[in-house]
């Protein structure tokens, strides 16, 4: 269920307000923006996700059906933004199964130590299939199956991904090695 | 330390639910750019379809009033005099006692009576001085009046006409034949004969087919002259300067861009970029005096209610509004867009609400000249072209409110600016007898300067366009 504060504002922006739009950004764009950021390579990307994401929201705001979390179905249009923002680079993910590296743990202590605009500066470091079969997973709750759809590869390299994705941020979470070119 | 392979999920998980993070500014600035090319395209689509919708029933209009070629050309031929009956019409209008004696007659038709001083004439169509010749009914009677009175029985000194074509009113006229009617032998009689079309009793006014016509000879001579039309080569033309004249009352809407240019003062008015949409509804009344040969000048007073929006761009994050005490409402908003609605003046640490709609008072003075085309004997197209003087100004008393709600006299604020713009149109009217007619008119006008008398954001009025209906009555 919605508020009635976003219900006033999903109606108004319905009539074309500008006002109304702009105040609909502002609600959301701070908390979807992180989202964008975490699949993008860089800012500019990550900028680019964004406008697209709340373009599709105003224009597909009458299918919006007051059955859940407004927020949520401006991230799942956000992902979904990013998903095709990168589908081109995704079917170059490698399908092939990856050799078994050595496992290796996160390290509390060093995550503890960065604040969370670092963390998605460091997930948005990752090779894009990494990154995106990360952030699918992990984050946003998708299971392989469900990946393996959105992606178009087969549940073996999502999962081959993920592994690797796991690895390269237990590498840079490392205290040794605490550092990521963001 | 865990060592759960997969407890990086969790944790980063954890850490980044509602994380929040300001995105750069100009992704806003980029999104509604495309919002708002999206709304111009659909607001382009929307005055596409009026146009083509009044174009549609323009066409329309045209081709239902013009009547069938039949009825076209009977009302040609009808219309069509010779050179020796135009001169004989210019004798009648040059004859003063034969003109009194046109009217007692017309008046007394079927009476035979000398003494009729107050006949009423007969104010319908067009006349048809054409002669035919055939045999003719004394006991058809004239068609009457507009008050239904007969004009009495066959006044035997006039020709009369009449369509042999099929009649819009499911009438079949009388046949084709026009015949000097004989006066009984009177001589003296020295009226040129002139057609009084007659067509069936049941029909008022008198119409061959579906267009009417009108018995000139009924007609006030000295007010009235007979002259030629763009369509057919007599027609009714006023010759008094009064009778010269028409007024006409008309409803309208319109819709413009306006953009502003760079202001005058910056400290006064930093943005450089502004646009607003105007969408108004008019009322105009209008006086017009008619030249000979169609030419006209057009004058008159035009007042509006207007929905207004403005929106500047800027790189400040200065919002401002006003408040109109006519109508208007308000919402509080800081953002890099600024909604500015009418001209007002303000300072650029001003912090204020922001209103996005609004209504303004208009005064226009429009003038134009044009010049008229015939159509058919009912209808005509006027071609216009001229502009228009427009002022507003407020002084409602609108307020300004800074950030600690320091209310800004309304007599600081006060502004008043005069547009003037040059445009044309196109109007099409059907007339209804003599003294009435309606019309359509679609047109165009562009603004060319600002008269600006105060500190304003120099805004210059483009693309004005609307269309307007309206009633004429020629005196």
């Amino acid at each position: 269920m919605i508020t009635i504060e976003d219900s006033r504002l999903i109606e108004q922006c319905l009539k074309g307000k500008a006002r109304y739009q702009k105040l609909l950004y502002d609600k959301f764009a701070c908390k979807v923006y992180p989202v964008c950021y975490r699949y993008a390579k860089n800012e500019e990307d990550a900028k680019d996700i964004l406008q697209e994401t709340f373009i599709k929201v105003f224009d597909k705001l009458n299918t919006f059906q007051d059955t859940g979390s407004f927020e949520g179905w401006i991230r799942k249009i956000a992902v979904n933004t990013a998903i095709r923002h990168y589908h081109n680079t995704l079917r170059e993910i490698d399908k092939h199964d990856i050799e078994q590296a050595p496992e290796l743990a996160a390290d509390e202590s060093v995550l503890s130590e960065l604040n969370a605009a670092d963390l998605i500066k460091m997930i948005s470091s990752l090779p894009t299939g990494y990154r995106v079969v990360f952030n699918l997973y992990a984050i946003e709750g998708y299971s392989h199956k469900e990946i393996a759809e959105e992606l178009g590869i087969t549940e073996g390299a999502s999962r081959s991904q993920l592994t690797r994705a796991r690895q390269a941020l237990i590498q840079l979470l490392q205290p040794t090695q605490s550092h990521y070119v963001a | 330390m865990s060592h759960e392979p997969n407890n990086i999920d969790q944790l980063l998980r954890e850490r980044l639910e509602g994380f929040e993070m300001a995105p750069p500014a100009d992704v806003w600035t980029n999104t509604s750019a495309v919002l708002n090319a999206s709304r111009r395209k659909r607001r382009m689509f929307m005055w596409l379809f009026l146009s083509i919708g009044a174009v549609v029933l323009l066409l329309g209009g045209l081709w239902y009033f013009n009547g069938t070629p039949a009825e076209n050309r009977l009302a040609k031929e009808a219309l069509t005099s010779t050179d020796s009956d135009t001169k004989a019409l210019k004798q009648v209008q040059s004859n003063s006692e034969q003109a009194g004696q046109n009217r007692r007659e017309t008046a007394e038709i079927g009476n035979e009576s000398s003494d009729q001083s107050t006949a009423e004439p007969s104010r319908q169509g067009v006349v048809n001085p054409k002669a035919h010749s055939n045999s003719v009914d004394r006991n058809q009677s004239l068609a009457t009046n507009k008050k239904g009175k007969s004009h009495s029985k066959v006044e035997p000194n006039h020709y009369q006409v009449a369509g042999n074509g099929p009649s819009r009113y499911g009438v079949t006229p009388p046949p084709s034949s026009v015949t000097p009617i004989s006066n009984g032998g009177d001589h003296s009689d020295t009226r040129v004969p002139m057609a009084n079309a007659l067509v069936n009793e049941n029909l008022a006014p008198m119409v061959i087919g579906s267009l009417p016509i009108m018995d000139v000879s009924s007609f006030p001579i000295g007010d009235y002259s007979l002259a030629t039309s763009s369509f057919s080569k007599v027609a009714i033309e006023p010759s008094s300067f009064w009778k010269r004249f028409s007024v006409e009352g008309s409803i309208g809407f319109s819709s413009y861009r306006i953009t502003a240019s760079d202001p005058i003062d910056s400290t006064v008015l930093p943005f450089a970029n502004a646009t607003s949409r105007r969408h108004s509804f008019d009322a105009r009344l209008g006086v017009n005096y008619h030249f000979k040969k169609g030419f006209s000048l057009q004058t008159g007073l035009e007042c509006s209610a207007a929905k207004e929006n403005y929106r500047f761009i800027s790189e400040e994050t200065t919002t401002m509004t006003y408040n109109d005490t006519i109508s208007s409402y308000f919402d509080t908003t800081l953002n890099q867009t600024v909604y500015v609605i009418g001209p007002v003046s303000f300072d650029t640490t001003i912090m204020v609400e922001t209103a996005t709609q609004n209504y303004y008072k208009l005064l226009t003075l429009p003038f134009q000249f044009a010049w008229k085309m015939d159509l058919n004997p009912r209808s005509e197209l006027e071609f216009a072209l001229g502009g228009a003087v427009s002022i507003y100004g407020k002084n409602d008393g609108y307020t300004i409110q800074n950030a600690s709600n320091t209310t800004i006299p309304s007599s600081e604020a006060y502004r008043t600016t005069g547009i003037l713009s040059l445009g044309g149109s196109v109007k099409y009217i059907h007339r209804f007898g003599v003294h009435h007619s309606v019309y359509v008119e679609p047109w165009a006008r562009i603004g060319i300067t600002n008269m600006s008398t105060s500190m304003l954001p120099y805004d210059t009025r483009r693309n004005q366009y609307g269309i307007r209906v309206g009633y004429r009555f020629y005196f």
